[in-house]
């Protein structure tokens, strides 16, 4: 085992353990603080429906079908069996939740990057924005009137708007929060299926607009690098027309662009976007988690672990939690594997 | 005279801060006119058609949520600061500075959401014991824990504006002239040179407490106890999301996609719902394109 690998895991592994311990010691107080006051196992119906009914719409009213003190005694682990049982369920659902994962931030990864990419060969051949090429052609029109035809003007008027209109959406639908568009969409798709998550996990909640605009910053950023300026004089190609540069090697999956800047431009980015790689797994993590429980996504993982904190049971919370930061980790080390892989290859040594 | 002739003096750089100055010069100031626009229109067409105890509380929410999303911006910065100058007077004491160094290492591998998790398990075990009841104190426990999850942030944008200098004799040169040290890292590195940084920081996080606000508002509603509920907190612009009437404007959005004609009612009668979405949406969008932009041009 490599030196690396080993500081690596001694580092994750210590940051684990005491933030386990930490988070232990909390979950212990409120346990033993809940234990203490007792009364609150046994709520009134009317409070619990009280409290319950001003926010339910759709699937929030079915958490509280049962009262809590009927919610704990069904799933009371006190039977070394029930607890078994629940063990096993929640590891079900944690492995569902990391398979989620990892499809979503690999998507999101592509996304972004594809996204950065066609913002900045955008950028590269200085186009401007839909709305200023509209006013360019209207003032065209208006300037010499008589250079202009106006049905192809009209034409290009109308795409441009469209065009325009469509990317305006896709930024809205971009920034917007998951349950905002699960809710604009709850008549068309179930809210259990886990694809519609995976959709929802790529789309919203301002990620892939958000990390494809820190990628562009680095593309832009190597761009104006003397390196790449010294290889266009060596008669590295450089322009960004479509002959030059075909979109569609945009959209591949292993993004190659043999014999252009691009290429380089693109290599080293990736290279300086290491740091905010781990940045954007714990974004999308959060959002994840938020998706799940802000839809009451039932059978998952987060779903489940707002259910435990509603109902005090704080040993599984402790549990669910851990699990999800064990999964942070395990990530974060994946992510420093990747980023000593990566420096080891360009370094000079 | 600086302006004119377009150098990059410090009278220039103050002349370009000047608010009328930067909303009418560059490309990102369009966000903040659009974002003005929007809010304005939003808020004409509302006192229009929004009825006024609806319309009382989603003003009510705006306040909330501004004051949350600024006290953490300001808090963040100030802890921000405070960890980063700890990490630059202890370099040359291992003991505190290990110390310090395990405490960020601890935050930072910590998730953000696992944080706010706890943290708001814990304000709904205080409130549920009555321990927390003016809506002041919530507003103002809800900041810190924001500030928590997001003051590393700051603490990282000081350190490597500190150590992008240190690269360079400019500390050294200011030391040698007799300044202080103090005064070099904070007035002449942190302020004087870091203002566009420390700006599109502050913006970028702002948005970004917004939408963990919203976000965790919605799962308060679901409920992290029993006894307490989205409605024992301060009302936000998040929770005004989560009411039923919001859902339903919501939801009728969605299907007027497959009913064309129902359009124009939306614009009158699900007003409820459907301003806190588009203030929501708008704020986040306005802000993130102004910082893309500032930075774009700033090459920051």
């Amino acid at each position: 085992m490599s030196s690396f690998l080993k500081n690596k895991l001694a580092e994750h592994g210590i940051s684990f353990l005491i933030a386990a311990v930490i988070l232990g010691f909390l979950f212990l107080f409120l346990s033993a603080r809940t234990a203490d006051s007792g009364a609150s196992d046994l709520v009134p119906a009317s409070s619990w429906q009280q409290t319950a009914g001003d926010t339910s719409v759709t699937g929030h009213s079915e958490l509280f079908r049962i009262s809590p003190a009927e919610e704990r005694l069904r799933f009371s682990t006190t039977g070394a069996g029930d607890a078994w049982s629940r063990l096993i369920s929640l590891a079900g659902m944690f492995l569902k939740f990391t398979v989620i994962f990892l499809v979503v931030l690999a998507a999101n990864h592509y996304a972004i990057h594809t996204l950065a990419l066609i913002r900045f060969v955008r950028m590269m051949r200085r186009q401007k924005s839909y709305i200023l090429q509209i006013a360019d052609i209207l003032s065209a029109a208006i300037a010499r009137p008589a250079g202009i035809r106006p049905t192809k003007a009209a034409g290009a008027i109308v795409l441009l708007f469209f065009k325009g209109t469509a990317v305006v959406l896709m930024y809205l639908i971009f920034f917007s929060p998951a349950y905002i568009i699960a809710y604009s969409l709850k008549s068309e798709f179930a809210s259990d299926s886990i694809w519609f998550m995976i959709g929802l996990g790529m789309a919203s909640n301002g990620m892939v607009a958000v990390y494809s605009g820190k990628f562009l910053h680095y593309l832009a950023a190597e761009s104006r690098q003397g390196y790449i300026e010294t290889a266009r004089v060596n008669g590295l190609r450089y322009h960004y027309t479509g002959d030059s540069l075909p979109l569609r090697s945009i959209f591949r999956f292993r993004k190659k662009f043999a014999g252009h800047e691009l290429d380089w431009i693109y290599k080293h980015a990736r290279f300086q976007y290491r740091p905010a790689l781990k940045e954007q797994t714990a974004f999308l993590l959060t959002s994840l988690i938020i998706i799940e429980m802000a839809l009451n996504i039932h059978g998952h993982l987060c779903y489940t672990l707002l259910q435990d904190i509603l109902f005090q049971r704080y040993g599984w919370v402790y549990l669910s939690l851990i699990a999800v930061f064990f999964l942070m980790k395990c990530v974060e080390l994946s992510l420093d594997l990747y980023d000593g892989y990566e420096r080891k290859k360009y370094a000079n040594e | 005279m600086t302006v004119m002739n377009g150098k990059n003096t410090p009278m220039n750089k103050n002349v370009l801060y000047h608010p009328l100055v930067f909303l009418g010069r560059h490309p990102e100031s369009r966000w903040i006119i659009g974002w003005l626009l929007g809010i304005a229109l939003l808020g004409f067409w509302d006192m229009l058609f929004l009825n006024r105890p609806a319309l009382a509380l989603l003003m009510e929410a705006c306040v909330h949520s501004l004051i949350i999303a600024t006290g953490s911006v300001i808090l963040a910065g100030a802890s921000g600061w405070l960890l980063a100058m700890g990490h630059y007077y202890f370099r040359k004491r291992p003991v505190p500075a290990q110390m310090l160094n395990g405490l960020v290492a601890l935050l930072r591998s910590v998730p953000q959401v696992i944080t706010l998790i706890a943290g708001y398990t814990l304000l709904t075990w205080m409130m549920e014991r009555e321990a927390l009841t003016q809506p002041a104190g919530l507003l103002a426990l809800t900041a810190v824990l924001y500030a928590a999850v997001t003051a590393l942030e700051f603490r990282d944008l000081f350190i490597q504006r500190i150590a992008l200098f240190e690269r360079s004799d400019f500390i050294r040169a200011s030391l040698v002239c007799g300044l202080s040290e103090y005064r070099v890292i904070n007035r002449d590195i942190l302020w004087h040179n870091s203002k566009a940084h420390l700006i599109n920081k502050t913006i970028s996080l702002g948005g970004a407490v917004l939408f963990l606000q919203c976000s965790f508002d919605f799962i308060l509603s679901v409920g992290l106890s029993s006894q307490v509920s989205a409605a024992n907190f301060p009302v936000t612009i998040g929770s005004l999301l989560t009411r039923m009437d919001s859902k339903k404007d919501i939801l009728a959005f969605g299907a007027s996609w497959t009913d064309p004609s129902y359009w124009p009612r939306l614009l009158t009668d699900h007003l409820q719902g459907l301003s806190p979405a588009i203030l929501l949406i708008l704020t986040l969008t306005c802000l993130y394109k102004f910082t893309e932009e500032f930075a774009l041009r700033r090459k920051l």
